[in-house]
């Protein structure tokens, strides 16, 4: 079989163009008026840019390998969001501190997930599940509200975006590049499937199977016969 | 025993590093509430325990040929959405039972998409079966958008108060894994397991069918959630698309802290369910030690990773030492 010429994050730009283009055409898309074509593709980057973001940190993780994965990552999202809405109480003077809090809160989960995969040698899947579940009870403590969960729906795109961007999730090979690119499929699949009105269940489906398929296209581990 | 002697103990076998924690966690739970022992509170006890301990069975299995499966508690949720829909509180005893021999199919199936994937096209098993893990989570979701529907109360009255020679019926269900277990070991497959998990290449150069391997430990797997799935909805009497979500983590502690190394190739399904037991009766103690509610969830999760960073911490000590 040949391999496959274009390079990844390529491909996921082009990916993204073509499913751009597909949700002009839904029923209740931008169809052929240019301006709202515009308006919404700066609202889709917009979008994406919080999926960059948590995903950029994603990237670093999965390219140094080790089978490193961060599952903590929405729960330290919701954590964060909590944090710097509880410092900030509404008033434009404690925006500075209520940043620094959030950016404090997020790198303590972070330096105790590498602390225990690191020195404890705990796998990362466990290590970061486990801290993910402590960073929730952390925000139940805070706001004595259960269900929020803010950052969970950013969890499995931002690995999804990875994989998307062409990052080996074996490690030693990928680039930001590529998970910017991937980003922007992810939230344009997100948004197309808001459009047309999917509900939940759908949503997480194809979440999956895009996760499924580009795996399958870029993710394969060498052969046992060589 | 001298503190060499223990150490090269803990260090060769896991067991025994189990089996303390269990008997410390039970003798604290004893002194917190001291009729745990009883039979009808160690019934309602086990009754609550089998689940987990179902799913931390098969995780064992796929962790031993060096997979790892975070679709479980996914599986779970769809065995729970489909039996809770399709058979409903007032539900034909007839159809009960059959759609619970369909559930185990299906909880196969599912492992076989997990298998196909992991061996026959080699991905990555975190990441296919956290993929695998959103599909079968929407399909439950699916047919089950909001929690409800249920089982006949014959049914979950049978799970819940049979208690065969006064003893509970998680307790002939754990029997019955482990003679189940100790004949596969006795077999090529169960050879074959190990092989694969500890050196797959050297098993590959020496005949082992690595790939089918690979494959089977996804759809015991599948199976064993499916088993887990039943029991589960048999404990609640009714359904929850989102069930199954807590058990994933949940089994996989219990899997590392039965002694079975995640890199497999090492490990036993004995360690797997007293982890699981273990697990189990954490938040049981910490709920009768009368601590405020957000306390209790949070000494959970963080006992869970104290547990999971315990060996870690151990060897560092060691390392520190010499």
């Amino acid at each position: 079989m040949r391999r496959v010429a274009i390079p990844p994050p390529l491909a996921a730009v082009l990916l993204a163009i073509v499913l751009f283009l597909l949700s002009g055409l839904l029923p209740n898309g931008f169809g052929s008026n240019p301006d709202i074509a515009v308006a919404q593709a700066t609202n889709i980057i917009r979008l994406a840019v919080f999926l960059g973001v948590v995903a950029a940190g994603q990237t670093l993780i999965i390219i140094s390998g080790g089978e490193g994965i961060d599952l903590s990552a929405g729960a330290v999202v919701t954590l964060a969001a909590i944090v710097a809405y509880s410092v900030a109480a509404g008033q434009n003077a404690n925006v500075l501190p209520a940043l620094l809090a959030a950016l404090v809160v997020g790198a303590l989960v972070g330096l105790l997930n590498g602390l225990g995969v690191m020195y404890l040698t705990v796998a990362p899947l466990v290590m970061t599940l486990g801290m993910a579940g402590l960073a929730g009870f952390l925000v139940v403590g805070n706001t004595g509200v259960v269900h929020i969960r803010i950052g969970d729906p950013f969890l499995f795109p931002s690995i999804a975006a990875v994989a998307v961007g062409g990052t080996l999730l074996a490690g030693g090979k990928g680039s930001y590049w590529g998970t910017m690119a991937g980003a922007l499929v992810l939230t344009l699949i997100t948004s197309l499937l808001t459009t047309m009105q999917m509900p939940e269940s759908v949503r997480r489906m194809v979440l999956g199977a895009t996760l499924l398929i580009m795996i399958s296209i870029y993710g394969r581990q060498r052969g046992l016969r060589q | 025993m001298s503190a060499f002697g223990w150490q090269r103990l803990m260090r060769q076998n896991r067991i025994p590093f189990a089996l303390v924690l269990l008997a410390l966690v039970v003798a604290v739970n004893l002194v917190l509430q001291p009729n745990l022992l009883e039979p009808v509170t160690l019934n309602s006890s086990m009754r609550l325990f089998l689940p987990l301990i179902l799913v931390a069975v098969g995780q064992t299995v796929v962790i031993l040929a060096g997979g790892i499966d975070i679709s479980v508690g996914a599986i779970v949720s769809f065995v729970n959405a489909i039996l809770a829909t399709q058979i409903g509180t007032k539900g034909d005893p007839g159809v009960a039972v059959l759609m619970m021999v369909l559930v185990l199919f299906v909880g196969m199936a599912a492992g076989a998409v997990n298998g196909f994937f992991v061996a026959v096209l080699r991905l990555q098993p975190i990441i296919t079966t956290y993929a695998t893990s959103f599909l079968f989570g929407g399909l439950a979701l699916l047919i089950l958008p909001s929690p409800g529907g249920g089982m006949p109360s014959a049914f979950t009255g049978f799970y819940r108060d049979t208690r065969p020679l006064g003893l509970p019926l998680a307790f002939f269900v754990i029997a019955l894994i482990m003679l189940a277990w100790y004949g596969v070991r006795q077999t090529r497959y169960g050879r074959y397991l190990f092989a694969v998990g500890g050196n797959p290449d050297a098993a590959y150069q020496t005949g082992v069918p690595v790939s089918r391997v690979q494959f089977s430990t996804y759809v015991v797997s599948g199976f064993m959630s499916a088993c887990g799935g039943i029991a589960i909805t048999l404990l609640t009497g009714s359904g929850n698309a989102g069930i199954g979500d807590a058990l994933t983590l949940t089994a996989i502690t219990a899997v590392v802290i039965g002694g079975t190394a995640l890199s497999g190739g090492t490990g036993t399904v004995g360690g797997a369910i007293i982890g699981a037991i273990i697990l189990s009766l954490i938040p049981n103690i910490i709920s009768f030690a009368k601590v405020e509610t957000w306390w209790q969830t949070f000494l959970n999760a963080a006992i869970i990773v104290l547990a999971l960073a315990l060996p870690g911490i151990l060897s560092l000590i060691r390392r520190r030492r010499t």
